[in-house]
């Protein structure tokens, strides 16, 4: 009981008056800058609605639908230009604020007090939050004129923010975090920039691949992801999920996402704050669990378009070895070692089950394998119930008694699923060995880092031009040939010989990765070895 | 009451602090000395929590730096060798900034206020722009901010850097005041004449390690196994540097030009008392005698090489 209580009242401190938000709000409000800021935005604003409204209803001799749809298009070019406002705004607002702090070296007195991380960025996430609806309610006047002219009505209104506001948190989180990663403040907003245009076009893509399909009339039934678009508000902004008999807005499934986004974004950012914290370790938990579900929703998704093709356990592999393509970004962070001032990343062994989420070196291997794994089994899984949900009934139900791995029985393509399995795990394996070579030149944390990261784009982008040069003719699809020589070649190709391939560079790649990680380790030792050896000299001398 | 042990932090090169060891009561004032580089800055660091110590700990009334550091961050005020103040932002709002994160209650803030600026004689400055603080009054208001949630124990990294001799006097009172009300406070500095005066504790720390610590005059005694006594006879110093010579505990006695004795005496008090009745039994008349006072400046000088990391 007393725990719950001390829970909430956690809570309720960091979201309710925290200072950190409180501070910068004083700041905000200061002097006539906010003001003239907010003033000019709102004139651009009216500006441009006027201008848009007269091109739309000038013509006074068009018939009453005719003006209804062009008052529509009237809303819709205002909720437009209101998401573009945001896109541009909200990770330029965000992404200074913590590198301001680190560069005002005022960030070692703020965790000097009692103050988590978490604390902290929520502070720094609901001051720019605040600023983002300060835009959304200043643009209230002219949404509003679009609703008493009959353009749109409230519910679709306030839809629209909610949707809005809702990615204007993701946004915000994801610059919150490039701002705590970045060293300065312009490669801060650059950064964010590059993080956040990624999102906004998966989702712009994902979202118009189902809205823009449906013709006139068309039912509101939609995967919830059309909702996570801010360019997409107006056409989202009705549709629903059938789960079962239930019709489930899709704004519900969106808002679980954008928080999870933004959960994920700031225990990331957390744990790059905090010497001692607890944030890095339950960024593992959380970021396994949250894999296997996006991987899961993914495959169930997907279902339809993989369909049931003679490879379908090439195809689910070849998937799952492109949807750990971004490991590459975090492996550095999880296999190199050295000595940052943070005990962290000091080198405590090869390979360690035991507390596996515990960020250190050797829990790193373990992890990515975990993490591999899971995302095998949540693509399957999710793979299976959208199969079961189809209706198709190609499998027996005695095999659907079995676990979902077993259910892609060898005719459907397991073995090649487990080949592509095998190349997965072999690829990863062999880029941590990498990593570990790298930190063993004792050339520090970052360097290493850059060397892992770097030698995988050479590896697998310098053989594209060379096989190119030497053969211009030959596909990267179909049987063995030139491009054979390159080990993501398997994954590009559809061809039933690809999982083979896969299998051998799986093979070629662990005979590799086993010498290299155990030389490095020859070298760690050495290392340390020197190190105690000069610690002793230094010791007995004093 | 605070206990250092054993405190160790390794960077990729080099070891910044090997093996750090000391305990403090309230009301000690503790100064730190050392050169440039010598490790103080990573030491205060890792004592603040805002470092992960390689080896070793700290303990504040019991609390653990590494394992309970929100319960260590609590009774502490971490004053780092720079500001790190806030643009935009007045005098009280800074310190009512300072005082929510430590969670003073806010019915209890503006009376926190009020007594922090007046400890710091800051009361007229209160509705200030931080930013148009002089130095030595922005120094003065980020010790305040150590202040607001009345801590245990103040880590203050070179205060007085930057201050004049005024304004000096003015920290080493308040100090010295914060002392009294039974805090403990580390204070670093690398300038000696800085500490000698209101340090009752200190520790002189070099390439890491720290080579002596505790009471100032027992540190004075320690590194100083022989006193000089300076002593003035009113004729025939030669004669008399031939008697003290074959006295038992004299190691050297010289005479200056102008007739004064130096004598490095390895003897205690009792001793320093026979030495005077033998000068006199011998027919020299002393005129004057008196013990050299040996300081941390010397003793500074005497310990360290100078060497840095
Ligand atoms: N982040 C770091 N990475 C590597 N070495 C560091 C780091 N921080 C400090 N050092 C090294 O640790 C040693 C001790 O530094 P520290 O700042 O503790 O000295 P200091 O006694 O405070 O010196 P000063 O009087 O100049 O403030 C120095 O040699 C310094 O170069
Ligand atoms: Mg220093």
């Amino acid at each position: 009981m007393t725990t719950v209580m001390n829970w909430l009242n956690e809570n309720r401190a960091v979201y309710f008056g925290n200072a950190t938000s409180m501070r910068e709000f004083r700041v905000q409000l200061r002097g006539n800058r906010s003001v003239l800021l907010f003033g000019a935005y709102l004139v651009m604003l009216i500006g441009v609605a006027m201008f848009v409204y007269s091109e739309a209803v000038g013509d006074q001799r068009m018939s009453i639908v005719e003006a209804q749809s062009r008052l529509q298009s009237f809303y819709m070019t205002v909720m437009e230009l209101l998401a573009g406002t945001i896109c541009v705004v909200a990770p330029a607002l965000s992404a200074t604020t913590v590198v301001l702090e680190r560069q005002r070296r005022s960030l070692d007195l703020v965790f000097s007090a009692p103050v988590s991380p978490k604390y902290f960025l929520v502070g720094k996430m609901l001051s720019s939050y605040r600023y983002i609806w300060m835009l959304l309610v200043l643009s209230l006047p002219v949404t509003a004129a679009c609703v008493v002219l009959g353009g749109a009505s409230w519910g679709d209104v306030l839809g629209s923010y909610v949707l809005l506001s809702m990615q204007a948190l993701v946004l915000t989180s994801i610059s919150l975090l490039m701002s705590t990663l970045a060293p300065k403040p312009v490669s801060a907003v650059l950064w964010s920039y590059a993080a956040c245009i990624p999102y906004l076009l998966v989702t712009a893509s994902g979202a118009g691949s189902f809205l823009f399909g449906y013709g006139h009339g068309h039912s509101m039934e939609a995967p919830f992801f059309v909702a996570l678009s801010p360019f997409m508000v107006i056409q989202a902004v009705g549709t629903y999920t059938a789960v079962g008999n239930f019709d489930v807005p899709n704004w519900i499934p969106a808002l679980g996402v954008t928080l999870l986004i933004t959960k994920i974004a700031l225990l990331t950012a957390g744990s790059l704050l905090s010497p001692v914290g607890k944030e890095a370790r339950s960024l593992r938990i959380h970021g396994f669990f949250y894999l296997v579900a996006t991987i899961g929703l993914l495959g169930y998704y997907t279902t339809s378009s993989i369909g049931f093709s003679s490879d379908l356990g090439g195809t689910l592999g070849r998937t799952l070895a492109w949807v750990l393509m971004p490991l590459i970004v975090v492996l550095p962070f999880m296999t190199c070692y050295g000595y940052d001032g943070e005990n962290r990343f000091k080198p405590n062994g090869m390979f360690k089950l035991t507390d596996i989420f515990k960020p250190t070196p050797a829990t790193g291997l373990p992890y990515v394998l975990l993490l591999i794994g899971g995302a095998a089994v949540g693509l399957v899984s999710g793979f299976w119930i959208g199969v079961r949900e189809s209706g198709v009934s190609f499998l027996s139900p005695a095999t659907a008694a079995l676990t979902p791995v077993k259910a892609a029985t060898p005719n459907l393509g397991a073995f090649s699923f487990v080949e592509y399995f095998t190349f997965v795990v072999a690829f990863w394996v062999f880029f941590w060995s990498v990593g570990r070579l790298a930190s063993s030149f004792g050339i520090g944390l970052r360097a290493a880092r850059a060397l892992q990261f770097g030698s995988f784009l050479l590896l697998c982008a310098i053989p594209v031009p060379v096989i190119i040069t030497l053969d211009h003719a030959s596909s990267l699809t179909g049987g063995t040939n030139i491009w054979s020589l390159w080990a993501l070649r398997s994954i590009f190709n559809g061809d039933s010989s690809a999982s083979g391939e896969a299998m051998t560079y799986a093979v070629i790649l662990c005979l590799l990765a086993i010498p290299i990680s155990f030389y490095a380790e020859a070298r760690l030792k050495e290392m340390l070895e020197k190190r105690n050896a000069i610690r002793n000299v230094v010791d007995s001398a004093a | 009451m605070l206990e250092v042990l054993n405190l160790r932090k390794e960077y990729a090169g080099l070891t910044a602090v090997k093996g750090v060891s000391f305990s403090l009561q309230p009301g000690d004032i503790f100064g730190f000395i050392g050169s440039n580089g010598a490790g103080k800055t990573t030491t205060i660091r890792m004592i603040a929590t805002l470092l992960e110590p390689t080896s070793g700990t700290a303990r504040l009334n019991g609390a653990d730096i590494v394992n309970d550091p929100m319960a260590v961050r609590r009774m502490i005020g971490y004053m780092p060798d720079f500001f790190g103040l806030y643009d935009d932002v007045k005098v009280w709002e800074y310190l009512d900034f300072f005082a929510a994160i430590y969670q003073v209650p806010a019915k209890q803030r503006s009376e926190v206020i009020d007594n922090v600026l007046e400890l710091t004689d800051l009361t007229v400055k209160k509705n200030a722009f931080v930013q148009s603080l002089s130095r030595g009054m922005q120094q003065r208001l980020c010790l305040a901010r150590c202040l607001v949630h009345d801590p245990l124990l103040l880590l203050l990294d070179e205060p007085a850097s930057g201050l004049d001799p005024r304004a000096r006097a003015e920290l080493k009172e308040l100090i010295a005041e914060l002392g009294r009300m039974g805090k403990i406070v580390i204070v670093s500095s690398h300038i000696l004449p800085e500490l000698s005066d209101f340090c009752n504790t200190v520790g002189i720390i070099e390439k890491g390690e720290l080579l002596a610590y505790g009471p100032v005059n027992e540190i004075v005694r320690a590194t100083q196994p022989t006193r000089i006594l300076e002593a003035h006879v009113l004729k025939d110093a030669a004669g008399a540097v031939e008697l003290l010579q074959r006295l038992p505990q004299v190691v050297t006695a010289q005479a200056t030009r102008d007739g004064e004795l130096r004598i490095d005496f390895a003897g205690d008090n009792e001793g320093q008392a026979e030495l005077v009745k033998a000068l006199v039994d011998g027919g020299f008349k002393p005129i004057g005698f008196r013990e050299h006072q040996a300081d941390l400046e010397d003793v500074f000088l005497k310990l360290t090489t100078g060497a840095v990391n």
